[in-house]
């Protein structure tokens, strides 16, 4: 085995200075020149769509929850606002030659909120955590090309995969990089998730369910202590309170923000905007193994027919980017694609008519009112190039059933994309991969998608994902509608937010000019 | 004194009880069987496999049949085990004790805006029969009554909170912290709670007033020279109010559900929010727990309704059939 590492990052003094320099240049650009300087102290209230499931990395899987995450537990790699994998608690990782193995160095003198030190050993038993089916994370099927994890030196640890993986990184910015405290764990057993000990920015104050969540500064945080005294995250259902409360002064941060309310704060020049981009997409998926559009001249036609414009106007206001390859903003092969088929009503309703038989989709959605207007316009595109439309509006969990069972045809879908391009297509088109909905087989798919987690070479893998996307484009088992941007509203006392494209907010820098 | 017939009346009240919290409980299990897609898939999210779920379905004993489920959930709710959340592993008894005194406070709340507004209005209508404040009350009722409450929830979020900036938009302030910030934050979901309330209280004090005023004691009461309002308060109120006590009592059962979606408007931490997350997230368990709750109250208000009957009205007392 190859025992040489070529860094994929830099080095860690140089990573620092960088990361300083471009978390200095974003609070430069994000405010007016004559900045005052950062105060301690003050609240910040971020909304989330529902109570927390628990504090526990094990349970956390939607944006709300990784929010939560990023304060109690920070993360072992962290993306740029590039979405470069750049260092973090973690000040290096560097892969084998044959991307079989990591060396991961930790940063010395990092401690958990409780005392105990953040160190190898630590790492490797959050690895066994996570990795044992018992304990059932959510981040499991990231972390499936593993084999082997052990500590060799007090802050360095090896990981050695079952197949090259150089999407592996990425996966330490996320929950499998959330790193809890060993003894904690322990201690609280399974309660753990009530208590919530890391090493990050913030620590449990008081969860008041169902009402709010209450961090506050954890001063023994490994960066300099944050600026904020607290950090409230309160769960809140309904998209119009979040925005009027956020107008009434009683909300500073509205993630996830609507269109709607997003054009109208432009208009109204009241709040900070923060749009980081985005890793991923939304999209009508297809099912190949159903009747008619397992066609590929059907798929043509249904892709064809989407006048992505105006969809995007009526629905979204024209506040989201169409969207032509499964990779977001924050991800190097963004719009490396050549041929994605364009609005040509005409050439669909050619390629209907010489398909022969009469075409009817049966499109499955969530049933909330923008998803009902969304497929109730498809439905009309596609009328008027002979294909009907039935709409089957289903609730979340149902969809998601329906859509891991391959019980549909075609189906209106989101993904909220990882930090690495093999997240947002291995899993979903490889004819292996553990969430294959399209039913995608193809053998040079396969080929790519290996190929693409086999180097760490960015140009060469550039050069693959493009064929990724050329494929997609020409097989389309995917109709892309368009970039979801997590797009913040944010009050403009709250200063120094770095936009990073997983749209999740780092709340160590910022601070609250009162 | 409790006549014998309130009495038997009663008693068969506490049977109903048993009966229809049996039913509504069982009816819960049976529909949210139905619901496609279950816990198991609402924990695990959309990157598990059909294997991850299968076995996370044999781990939470969803596997076995539904009337084995509901036997067992039935036995341990007798015995106050109410089970544990799916998703977040909470008691859910714990669950409900910390959410349902909010929704209780909602609700009383409502009810004193509501009737502090409807008595007074609906006192005036019927005195003031057919002339200008009559029929104008009766359009702004008229209104109130076919706007949905969250539409009158959020009208009132962009009147007083945003632009006047007079109550929080949303949130909840506990008793503990602070009484006044706590009447405070739950002053305008309260309030929008009460709006839609208040037409049918108006509306149906002034019917039986108008009625009520017709009547020979009232003519005796002017005869003797009373003033209008010890007429009106006095002696035409009290027996004016049995319709609107029992549609108070109905009416405590709808609030429930109003409460259920404007607690998730203004992110009140009572147990109509917390339904509606259980829902989504199949959690079966606590579904179960709230509706339990819910449909015990409502029998429970309507058996106090029927005894404040007693306390209303001679006739009932002494089962005389009017």
């Amino acid at each position: 085995m190859a025992r040489s590492y070529p860094a994929i990052l830099t080095t860690p003094g140089i990573g620092l200075t960088t990361l300083v320099a471009a978390a200095f240049a974003l609070l430069i650009s994000a405010d007016s020149p004559r900045a005052a300087e950062p105060k301690k102290g003050a609240s910040v209230s971020i909304n989330m769509e529902s109570d927390l499931p628990t504090l526990d990395p094990l349970g956390l899987a939607s944006f709300n929850d990784r929010n939560a995450g990023l304060l109690l537990y920070d993360t072992l790699l962290d993306i740029d606002p590039k979405g470069n994998i750049i260092p973090n608690i973690a000040e290096r990782i560097d892969a084998s030659d044959d991307v079989m193995t990591f060396k991961l160095t930790l940063r010395s003198g990092v401690k958990f909120s409780d005392g105990t030190p953040y160190d190898a050993a630590a790492v490797v038993k959050n690895f066994q955590r996570i990795m044992d089916p018992k304990n059932r994370c959510r981040c499991i099927s990231d972390l499936s090309t593993i084999a082997s994890v052990e500590a060799t030196g007090p802050l360095d640890v090896l990981i050695k995969m079952k197949s090259p993986s150089a999407h592996f990184p990425a996966t330490l910015a996320d929950v499998a990089g959330m790193v809890v405290s060993p003894a904690a764990a322990e201690k609280h057993g399974a309660d753990f998730g009530n208590f919530g000990i890391g090493a990050g920015p913030f620590k449990l104050k008081e969860w008041r369910r169902g009402a709010q969540v209450i961090f506050e500064r954890n001063p023994d945080y490994w960066r300099k202590a944050p600026w904020l005294d607290e950090v409230v995250l309160r769960p809140m259902p309904d998209e119009q309170t979040r925005y009027a409360s956020l107008k009434a002064g009683n909300l500073d941060i509205v993630v996830n923000a609507a269109a709607r309310d997003v054009l109208d704060a432009q208009q109204s020049k009241k709040f900070t905007i923060l749009n980081p981009g985005s890793l991923a997409t939304s999209f009508i998926q297809i099912n190949l193994g159903s009747p008619d559009v397992s066609d590929i001249r059907v798929r043509q036609a249904l892709a064809l027919a989407l006048d992505r414009v105006s969809l995007n106007k009526a629905l979204n206001r024209g506040v989201y980017k169409i969207a032509n390859t499964p990779f977001g903003t924050g991800l190097f092969p963004h719009e490396q694609v050549d041929g994605y088929p364009t609005y040509d009503p005409a050439k669909a309703k050619k390629l209907v008519d010489e398909y022969g038989k009469p075409v009817k989709v049966k499109l499955s959605i969530n049933a909330s009112p923008v998803n009902q207007l969304a497929a109730q316009a498809v439905q009309q595109m596609w009328k008027k190039v002979g294909i009907e439309t039935e709409i089957f509006p289903m609730e979340q969990v149902q969809l998601v059933r329906t859509a891991g069972t391959r019980d549909y045809q075609v189906m209106l879908y989101r993904w909220a994309g990882g930090a690495d391009p093999d997240k947002n297509v291995h899993a979903f088109f490889h004819s292996k991969g553990t969430t294959n909905r399209v039913a995608m087989s193809n053998p040079e798919m396969d080929k790519l998608l290996d190929a693409g987690r086999a180097t760490t070479n960015q140009a060469e893998r550039m050069k693959i994902y493009r064929q990724v996307n050329n494929l997609l484009a020409k097989e389309l088992p995917y109709l892309f509608l368009w970039y979801f941007d997590n797009i913040a509203l944010v009050n403009p006392a709250v200063k120094g937010l770095t936009p990073i494209p997983d749209g999740l907010l780092r709340m160590h820098s910022v601070w609250k000019d009162k | 004194m409790i006549g014998a017939p309130a009495a038997r009346r009663i008693r068969t009240q506490i049977l109903t009880l048993v009966a229809i919290v049996f039913a509504a409980t069982a009816l819960t299990f049976a529909v949210t069987e139905i619901l496609p897609g279950d816990a198991a898939v609402a924990i695990l999210g959309d990157t598990a496999t059909e294997a991850d779920i299968k076995s996370l379905r044999a781990e939470l004993g969803l596997e076995r049949p539904l009337v084995v489920r509901y036997a067992d959930w039935l036995a341990n709710a007798l015995t106050g085990d109410l089970g544990r959340s799916y998703r977040t592993r909470e008691y859910i008894a714990t669950m409900i004790g910390q959410r349902l005194p909010v929704t209780i406070e909602l609700i009383i709340i409502t009810q004193i805006i509501a009737l502090g507004l409807a008595v007074p209005a609906g006192i005036i209508a019927a005195y003031r029969n057919r002339s200008g404040v009559d029929h104008a009350l009766g359009a702004v009722s008229i209104g109130l009554l076919s706007t949905p409450a969250f539409v009158i929830g959020i009208g009132l979020i962009y009147t007083l909170s945003v632009a006047l900036g007079w109550f929080p938009a949303s949130g909840y302030v506990r008793p503990s912290d602070s009484i006044l910030g706590n009447l405070h934050s739950m002053f305008l979901p309260a309030l929008t709670l009460a709006l839609a309330e208040f037409p049918v209280y108006m509306r149906l004090l002034r019917a039986d007033m108008i009625a009520t005023l017709q009547q020979d004691f009232i003519l005796v009461a002017r005869a003797k020279g009373l003033g209008v309002r010890d007429i009106l308060v006095g002696h035409a109120l009290r027996p004016s109010s049995l319709s609107l006590v029992t549609v108070i009592g109905i009416n405590l059962g709808r609030l429930v559900g109003g409460a259920v979606i404007i607690e998730t408007l203004f992110a009140i931490p009572g147990i109509g929010q917390m339904l509606v997350n259980a829902v989504y997230q199949h959690d079966h368990f606590a579904i179960q727990g709230v509706i339990l709750v819910i449909a015990t109250g409502f029998v429970l208000i309507n058996l106090a309704v029927d005894m404040a009957y007693v306390l209303l009205d001679p006739r009932v007392r002494h089962g005389v059939d009017s």
